[in-house]
């Protein structure tokens, strides 16, 4: 069986390894994203490329080490770098005297079913409905891990037991990995959200609420934003993640095939401020900072890989945003430098702002209603 | 009416197009002076800390314009040929300008190229139009293609050249980077000139020849989806085969935290090292300094010249 790699983002490991070994491939899922993945990825990459080729080249070394042979990854057509990173990496790969063959899954460019003999030539003995089915139980997983994530940031505020919510979560990714079949995955699914549901909750009406955006590789791996998302539920402030993995497959995938201005509702917020598509996930960042404004959000973090393109047009845009209305914003770089002890500190003092801006807010009010 | 044009980014490309082409509408055009400490820092202080040297240029520039001139173009180049952006912070350009400046609102021309309308002086004329300005019949107009005869580009590499002392000259340097990393003289702080001055022959990108484009970028797996990669790739394969001029070695010229040389820089050192050239990058942003710029070029060119007078392959 062809050993089969590709880099972590987050938690899409878990579907990746179904959709993998449902094809009849053998998965080699890197081993958690640690200090060591960073360091070898380091030692390959361009200094000035973004933090996430860094990770990936990282994973890739050390899937290697565990015997994979091939690596699977996505394409696109810029002006991201992104689009480029498959070809960057094999040139990398190969110098370093890593004999690892490349899938680089591009939009195809006449027919979909370019697609799929591309994917063809490493299943041969699978049919199209094959791979549907392969990816209808990696979507269920994607899609159960989505909702699970989406109710554990609205309870980690709230726990009585600090961790409690945690380990529930560390559970949960266990039993959805081991899950193979569709009834599987629904129980697991539905228990996972009982399970948090019956967590002990102090209720609180004045928990705040931020929203986290920007690069989608930042926002959803844990290992190089610092356990974001965590940190900030246990200081006792409910997370809105703006991306979520099965989501953006949705949207990018199947929404411009059947839907191609889908991308309208997000042009339109950010249009005041930024009216140009500047590829990434730049109109998102300035969409969900007016829609969080709008929405009476208590704040947005802004989270980008240092000489992220996309992220710096927003970032010169989002100031403008945060004072016209007036929702404040935090803009966190993220590499190979930033320290946990930094990103913490700046959270911290962040939510303190926050805090005390809504804590003045709520006595104007009170002294509003008071006096008339 | 006046029109301001910022001598910066493709400026050096295109400069001697929108100038004929406002002329040509009866406008006074003003080009921004050279790019000197003053513009650099009136850009850099109001920019934001992450953009790179040559966009906080561009805001100077725009700043020296505004009291001197009526309108400021602001050339959004989205897409200037076929698949292919020039970078993301072109493509927000506009933004980028209207919210770090946003007194000078009202004052600017903003000459959208792209997506779908590649065609620059189509472009020109419908930002003129949506500003009241007459365009004349098209006959009188410039050609909009490509050329690159008496680009500023090319204007400046002539005179470095012509300065250059005939048959002296040993050493032959391929230069690589964006037009306005090689051309402003402010950013790369007069590297042009301190090559002259040690007798050094250069070729440049915008040097090539017609026929040699698209042939390294060709050679590619995938197609690149950036010019000004493409550009480069084009003319490394040019200069390493087909300029003529045996090249010596290879300097490159890039911004601090530039995104796209980040990829194509690294693509282009190992063609360069795979074709055993000697091959320096130079990073430079606000903070550079010439001392530190001479040195290294100093000691590039012993090592070249050492190349030279000893026989062997020496390791690069």
């Amino acid at each position: 069986m062809l050993k089969v790699t590709f880099a972590h983002m987050g938690n899409s490991y878990i579907p990746f390894r179904t959709l993998l070994s449902e094809l009849g491939l053998d998965p080699v899922v890197p081993p958690p994203i640690t200090r060591r993945t960073i360091t070898l990825g380091l030692k390959l990459a361009p200094e000035f490329v973004c933090f996430p080729l860094k990770v990936n080249l990282g994973n890739y070394v050390e899937a290697i080490e565990s015997g994979a042979e091939c690596i699977f990854m996505a394409g696109g057509v810029g002006p991201c770098r992104f689009g480029y990173y498959g070809e960057l990496q094999r040139e990398i790969l190969h110098q370093a005297n890593y004999p690892v063959e490349f899938l680089v899954l591009e939009a195809p460019k006449t027919h979909w079913t370019e697609l799929w003999d591309k994917i063809k030539r490493y299943v041969p003995k699978h049919r199209l409905v094959d791979l549907f089915n392969a990816a209808r139980l990696a979507w269920l997983k994607a899609k159960a891990l989505d909702d699970f994530d989406d109710l554990l940031n609205r309870i980690r505020p709230l726990e009585k037991w600090p961790g409690t919510t945690t380990k529930v979560q560390t559970a949960f990714y266990r039993a959805l990995d081991e899950a193979g079949m569709i009834r599987d995955i629904h129980i697991v699914h539905q228990r996972g959200l009982e399970e948090l549901r019956a967590i002990a909750i102090t209720p609180d009406d004045s928990v705040l609420r931020i929203i986290l955006l920007g690069e989608i590789y930042m926002v959803l791996e844990p290992q190089v934003n610092f356990q974001i998302e965590r940190v900030l539920g246990e200081m006792g402030v409910e997370v809105s993640r703006t991306i979520y993995f099965a989501r953006w497959v949705y949207e990018t995938l199947f929404l411009s095939l059947v839907k191609p201005d889908w991308r309208k509702k997000y042009d339109l917020l950010a249009k005041p401020y930024l009216s140009n598509f500047v590829g990434g996930h730049g109109i998102e960042t300035v969409a969900y900072t007016v829609k969080a404004a709008a929405n009476n959000y208590h704040g947005v973090i802004e989270l980008a890989p240092f000489t992220c393109m996309p992220e710096i047009v927003a970032m010169q845009v989002l100031p403008e945003v945060s004072r016209k209305l007036s929702i404040p914003v935090l803009s966190v770089i993220i590499d190979e430098h930033a320290a946990e002890a930094g990103v913490r500190t700046r959270l911290e003092a962040f939510i303190d702002l926050l805090k005390h801006r809504h804590w003045k807010n709520e006595a104007d009010k009170r002294h509003f209603i008071r006096t008339g | 009416m006046k029109i301001g044009i910022p001598r910066g980014l493709l400026y050096y490309w295109y400069g001697h197009l929108w100038e004929e082409f406002w002329q040509e509408c009866g406008c006074e055009t003003v080009v921004s002076a050279s790019t000197d400490h003053q513009i650099m820092l009136s850009g850099i202080k109001v920019a934001l800390d992450e953009l790179c040297l040559p966009m906080k240029i561009f805001i100077g520039h725009i700043k020296w314009l505004a009291p001197v001139t009526d309108l400021i173009m602001i050339p959004h180049l989205i897409k200037i040929e076929k698949d292919a952006y020039i970078c993301p912070k072109f493509m927000g350009l506009p933004d980028l300008v209207r919210h770090t400046l946003p007194a000078l609102r009202n004052q600017f021309l903003v000459v959208k190229v792209g997506p779908k309308n590649i065609d620059m002086i189509q472009c020109l004329r419908s930002a003129a139009s949506r500003k009241g300005i007459k365009t004349p019949s098209k006959n009188n107009l410039v050609d909009s293609s490509k050329q690159t005869g008496n680009s500023p580009a090319l204007t400046i590499c002539n005179t470095y050249r012509n300065s250059l002392p005939g048959n002296e000259s040993t050493l032959t340097i391929g230069l690589l980077g964006h037009p306005y990393c090689l051309y402003d003289a402010g950013f790369n702080l007069n590297f042009l000139q301190i090559l002259t001055e040690n007798q050094i022959n250069f070729l440049t990108p915008e040097m090539i020849p017609p026929e040699f484009q698209g042939v390294g970028s060709g050679k590619l797996n995938k197609k690149m989806f950036w010019t000004l990669g493409r550009s480069q790739l084009d003319s490394l394969d040019w200069m390493l085969r087909d300029s003529g001029v045996k090249v010596d070695g290879f300097i490159h010229l890039t911004p601090f935290a530039c995104g796209l040389e980040a990829i194509i820089g690294d693509m282009m050192e190992r063609r360069i090292k795979a074709a055993g050239k000697p091959f320096l990058r130079l990073n430079l942003e606000e903070h550079s300094g010439e001392a530190g710029i001479i040195t290294r070029l100093e000691a590039f060119i012993s090592l070249l010249q050492y190349r030279e007078r000893v026989p062997k392959k020496v390791p690069c």
